[in-house]
């Protein structure tokens, strides 16, 4: 009996041992075969599967809003109708075809070359116009319909199309912004399903499902509608008007290397980019490099003021305008004998330039011109952007040395040019150039925000004071580009007026000129800093006379709509101050001025001195209320609160000064007043103080240099 | 007799599988929900609820002594068979893609089969206790079990759902193969089911394409051989660590039922050969420590309930998973425990519980 129990018991272990290891086997079999079809056979699988999702067609994704800064709509987009087709829900293809042929604007037979493809589902018309969708509806042929997809609209048409960009039929961005950001601004694809899902039963009765609908995210621009509009229209005026090839303008907000305008001619309008060459569509102010010529000598006197190799007053012979050296002469337009480095910005004097480029020397030069960011990418975030070009200093000849010290010899993107100059006027800060602020979803929160971005600090903040009051001689008498001046503020600029690089090798292009003009105003605190540049101009090439007046027209209205006010006051506004009275009247000093002889300040004063006349700020400027962005708003400010800045003069203050109200003191009692807070003052004119810089109220740190300008009171 | 702790090598393969499950029905059914009654919840819903109801009856399960269920095992099994036949009348029951394999309870449907099956292994065990070495002798022993499974697969096939009735067939059988019946027997009745087997593929017309889709899936592979060929691109599509959870999208085109039959292939695709090997894993840990059980268990009842539950679940996976894979024919088999389905989850939970009674009975 036990031997019987134990003899079963060794059977039941047997069977149990059988039914493991045969469940076990199952088990392997089925990891083993995974394996297979997940590793092994993986690609292939995946591929066809790829392939069948093919079948479900995709279609055109609602893409999110470009605004410009002030939330105003530059691109948008509409739903619009288009027609498809399920060939195999039709029945009488033949007299679909005819019916459809003259509605679709084709010939039957183009029609019924689409339906020869093996498809469940095929597009007749993409985006058709309004209409077209209602009348095919009316038909109610079975196996035809119409399904909304949305389509790119820009409102303001060619305005900031290079910046903005295009989008394709499928809703892909292609060129610009649109491109450059399109993962965020494009949303998830949508899909179509057919009824082509599994063994003929239908899990979608309609036949068609829509599935997927992500909307994009929004994009805020830095560009300002307004801006863009003054600088297109002025922009175009002048290559009309000079009969030019096109031209490009930049205008940028210098503390911050927003870019406020990018204007570009001839323009193209981006709802129907296809009737444009590709050629038309592109931001040639990012991808194409120029020759800068005069303009560049900008760098050459930062980085001599930066090194100490010259000072404004240091004077360099000209040699009578022209200059020999080693197998080439240089020239200067006009003859000069000896020219300070001040007098050589103001003429432009190529002689001058090489001088000064010589004793700085090639290996410093070169140092600075690639701080500033020449010869390399600047990082905007647009697509395309061009290098130029910037010969190590190594491979400089001194002819080289020379010929780049006046700006030949190198090529330079607008975008570098204009992103170096706002570092000239914000105090030396090279910042990186971006046209987008920030990225919101729908509900209007912020997905990504772009702050300034400080790409390194390149000169001390003296020098570009220095320099940015070298560049106010320019645009007064005895400059070149006295077209930018302005009424009311002091503009800082340079002219430039390149022959053009023959494309095909060596050497220039006899009478082919890019006339330019770069800038900022106001000179002493800068709200905005420009480029224009006129491609080859007819007749007079000088951009003192094509690309300045094109400055000045962007720049004054742009600070009229921003609602800045004048630095300089005109004389009829300095005579309404209140002046003290005869008691505190200096005698006799500036006696012999006629007021009535001072009819526009600025022009007067350098006529009547022919000095040039630093900046003021007007004393008596109130409070103006600035509902929209105006340049100083924004959220950094060179030099003040800068996290990353290496500056030392980003020290905090031990405590805070406000600078006094001057106006109406004598020239002694403002010096004391001023210099009892450290401050330094550059004192101009005599009489009493009619405007001060800084402004009344404003913070001031110790050292600062503040101006004021007096002017002679005269008892009626 | 003192209950002692619980087992973890069948608890936390089986909450694993069931906590899979509900995600896994979520992602693969929020589409279809969302389709058929604008709730996309509306599958996960109900599986949590059955899921929630499961795990109740387990737990009560678990602290009975599984004796009590010996006594019940002929009520019961009476029960389910009253069930089953109740199908045959209109009244009651529920049509769903094709089969009458459903009965209405309020706003709920119950599958009978389900049930049943879990009183024919409680019946078998029950029965194969008391007769012990008769089973031995084919008409003293083996004709009554026989029967009875006969005509449950019968009612079973009619429905018609051959699936279950074939593993309702072969987890009897395998139950007696393990009590000591004779092979000479039981291969005796598998062979005489074979040619009622055979009818009853071939003259049902999809049984038959289901098997040469099965055969040569690729050369119909845009009619009858879809099906399988959707589950072979879902596991490719997976890859190693598959395409990440929620994003398959074979589920949501392609892949015919991915919330019941078809939810192992969307496994492969969303968590990859990772995912599938877990879920395998899984099975394996708990297939194993449930035949331990049948091995230790204090009675000859608790060890032939405890092996029959074990079996059952166990040969579920494998044929669903197999399925799936393309290793056998296409068949009506959820996956237990993951699968969509409120009786199936709600009964297979209710044999876990019972296992955990037998379990914490054991020898150690």
């Amino acid at each position: 009996m036990r031997r019987r129990r134990n003899r079963d018991r060794n059977w039941f272990r047997l069977r149990v041992f059988l039914i493991l290891f045969a469940f076990s086997l199952g088990f392997v079999i089925i990891c083993v075969r995974a394996y297979q079809l997940q590793v092994l056979q993986r690609d292939r699988l995946r591929r066809l599967a790829g392939q069948q999702h093919q079948q479900y067609v995709s279609l055109a994704p609602k893409r999110g809003v470009v605004y410009d800064r002030n939330r105003d709509e530059l691109a948008i987009s509409l739903e619009v109708d288009s027609v498809f087709a399920q060939p195999r829900k039709i029945a009488d293809l033949h007299a679909v075809v005819q019916k459809l042929a003259p509605l679709l604007q084709m010939t039957p037979r183009e029609l019924q070359a689409r339906f020869t493809r093996e498809a469940p589902f095929i597009w007749l018309k993409r985006q058709a116009p309004p209409g077209l969708a209602e009348q095919i509806q009316r038909l109610g042929v079975q196996g035809i319909g119409t399904l909304k997809e949305s389509r790119r609209f820009y409102p303001y048409r060619e305005m900031g199309s290079h910046v903005l960009g295009f989008a394709g039929v499928d809703a892909q961005g292609l060129e610009g912004v649109e491109r450059e950001y399109d993962t965020y601004i494009r949303g998830e694809p949508t899909y179509l399903l057919t009824e082509r899902d599994a063994l003929g039963r239908s899990l979608f009765p309609q036949g068609l499902q829509v599935r997927g609908e992500v909307e994009g995210y929004d994009v805020v621009l830095t560009l300002d509608k307004t801006v863009q509009y003054i600088a297109e229209k002025e922009l175009g005026r002048a290559v009309q008007e000079h009969r030019a090839l096109g031209g490009t303008v930049i205008v940028m907000a210098p503390k911050t290397g927003e870019v406020l305008a990018i204007a570009n001619a001839p323009g193209f309008n981006p709802n129907a980019p296809e009737g444009y060459t590709p050629a038309r569509w592109r931001n040639r102010a990012v991808t194409d490099v120029f020759e800068p010529g005069s303009t560049f000598k900008l760098f050459l006197v930062a980085a001599a003021l930066e090194e100490g190799v010259a000072n404004p007053e240091d004077r360099f012979f000209a040699e009578q305008g022209a200059y020999r050296l080693g197998s080439k002469t240089i020239h200067d337009v006009h003859p000069h004998g000896w020219l300070t480095l001040q007098e050589i910005v103001q003429v432009s004097s190529n002689i001058g330039a090489s001088k000064v480029g010589d004793k700085l020397g090639r290996e410093r030069y070169y140092r600075y011109l690639r701080q500033f960011g020449f010869g390399q990418r600047m990082g905007v975030d647009l697509p395309g952007e061009a290098e130029g070009m910037l010969w190590p200093a190594s491979q400089w000849s001194p002819l080289n040395l020379a010929t780049i010290s006046f700006g030949q010899g190198v090529s330079v993107t607008p975008i570098q040019l204009v992103t170096a100059l706002s570092a000239i006027a914000n105090g030396g800060y090279l910042m990186r150039p971006t046209v987008v602020r920030k990225i919101v979803d729908r509900g209007g929160h912020t997905v990504r925000e772009f702050g300034p971005r400080i790409v390194r600090k390149v000169i001390s903040r003296e020098t570009s004071t220095k320099l940015a009051q070298i560049m106010t001689g320019v645009t007064k008498q005895g400059g070149t580009g006295k077209a930018a001046a302005l009424q009311g503020f002091e503009v800082a600029g340079k002219t430039g007026t390149a022959q053009k690089i023959n494309p095909g090798g060596k050497g220039y292009v006899r009478g082919r000129y890019i006339a330019s003009f770069v800038g900022f105003v106001p000179a002493e605190a800068p709200k905005l800093s420009m480029i224009v540049m006129v491609d080859e101009p007819r007749g007079v090439a000088y951009g003192g006379v094509v690309a300045a007046p094109v400055f000045r027209a962007i720049a004054e209205q742009t600070l009229r709509y921003w609602g800045v006010q004048p630095t300089i006051p005109p004389v009829r506004e300095a005579r309404a101050l209140p002046l003290p009275g005869p008691a505190s009247r200096p005698g006799g000093e500036g006696e012999g001025t006629s007021p009535g002889s001072v009819g526009d300040l600025t022009l007067a004063a350098a006529e009547s001195t022919g000095e040039p006349v630093p900046w003021v700020v007007q004393a008596s400027a109130s409070a103006h209320a600035q509902p929209r962005w105006t340049p100083d708003s924004p959220p950094v400010e060179p030099g003040g609160g800068f996290g990353q800045s290496k500056a030392t003069e980003a020290a905090p203050t031990p405590e805070p000064m406000v600078m006094p109200n001057l106006v109406g003191q004598t020239a002694r009692q403002a010096l004391r007043a001023v210099q009892r807070l450290g401050l330094r003052v550059w004192v101009e004119g005599s009489g009493v103080v009619v405007a001060q810089s800084p402004r009344p109220g404003t913070p001031v740190r110790h050292g600062e240099l503040s101006q004021v300008r007096l002017i002679s009171p005269h008892a009626p | 007799m003192a209950k002692r702790g619980w087992d973890p090598y069948l608890l936390f393969p089986v909450l694993a599988l069931v906590l899979l499950g509900i995600v896994m029905v979520y992602s693969s059914s929020s589409i279809l929900a969302d389709q058929r009654f604008r709730d996309d919840f509306f599958f996960l819903k109900k599986q949590a609820l059955f899921a929630g109801l499961g795990v109740g009856a387990l737990l009560v399960l678990r602290n009975m002594d599984y004796l009590f269920s010996q006594k019940l095992a002929l009520p019961l099994l009476l029960l389910c068979l009253g069930l089953l036949l109740l199908l045959f009348l209109p009244g009651f029951r529920m049509k769903m893609g094709g089969a009458t394999r459903w009965l209405r309870v309020g706003p709920f449907s119950f599958q009978p089969s389900e049930l049943a099956k879990l009183a024919l292994i409680i019946y078998l065990a029950a029965y194969i206790s008391r007769k012990g070495p008769v089973l031995r002798e084919f008409r003293r022993g083996l004709l009554v079990p026989l029967c009875i499974t006969g005509f449950m697969a019968v009612l079973i096939t009619r429905q018609p759902d051959l699936g279950m009735a074939f593993t309702v067939t072969t987890v009897a059988l395998l139950l007696l193969f393990f009590a000591g019946a004779r092979l000479r027997h039981l291969l005796t009745v598998g062979l005489a089911a074979l040619p009622f087997l055979y009818l009853a593929i071939a003259r049902v017309g999809y049984r038959q394409q289901r098997v040469t889709a099965f055969l040569n899936p690729w050369e119909v592979a845009s009619s009858t051989g879809f099906q399988i060929i959707q589950s072979f691109l879902a596991f490719g599509s997976g890859g190693p660590l598959g395409a990440g959870l929620g994003e398959g999208r074979q589920k949501l085109f392609f892949l015919p039922e991915p919330h019941t039959d078809f939810i192992f292939a969307l496994i492969g695709e969303e968590l990859g050969l990772l995912g599938v090997l877990i879920v395998v894993a899984c099975f394996v840990v708990f297939f194993w420590r449930g035949i331990a059980v049948g091995l230790r268990a204090p009675d000859l009842f608790g060890s032939y309930l405890a092996l029959g539950i074990t079996l059952n679940i166990g040969l579920q996976a494998l044929i669903n998973m197999a399925v799936v894979l393309g290793l056998l024919p296409t068949k009506g088999l959820t996956l237990p425990f993951v699968s969509y389905g409120g009786t199936s989850l709600l009964v297979n939970l209710m044999a876990v519980g019972l296992l955990l009674s037998v379990s914490a009975q054991c020898r150690r």
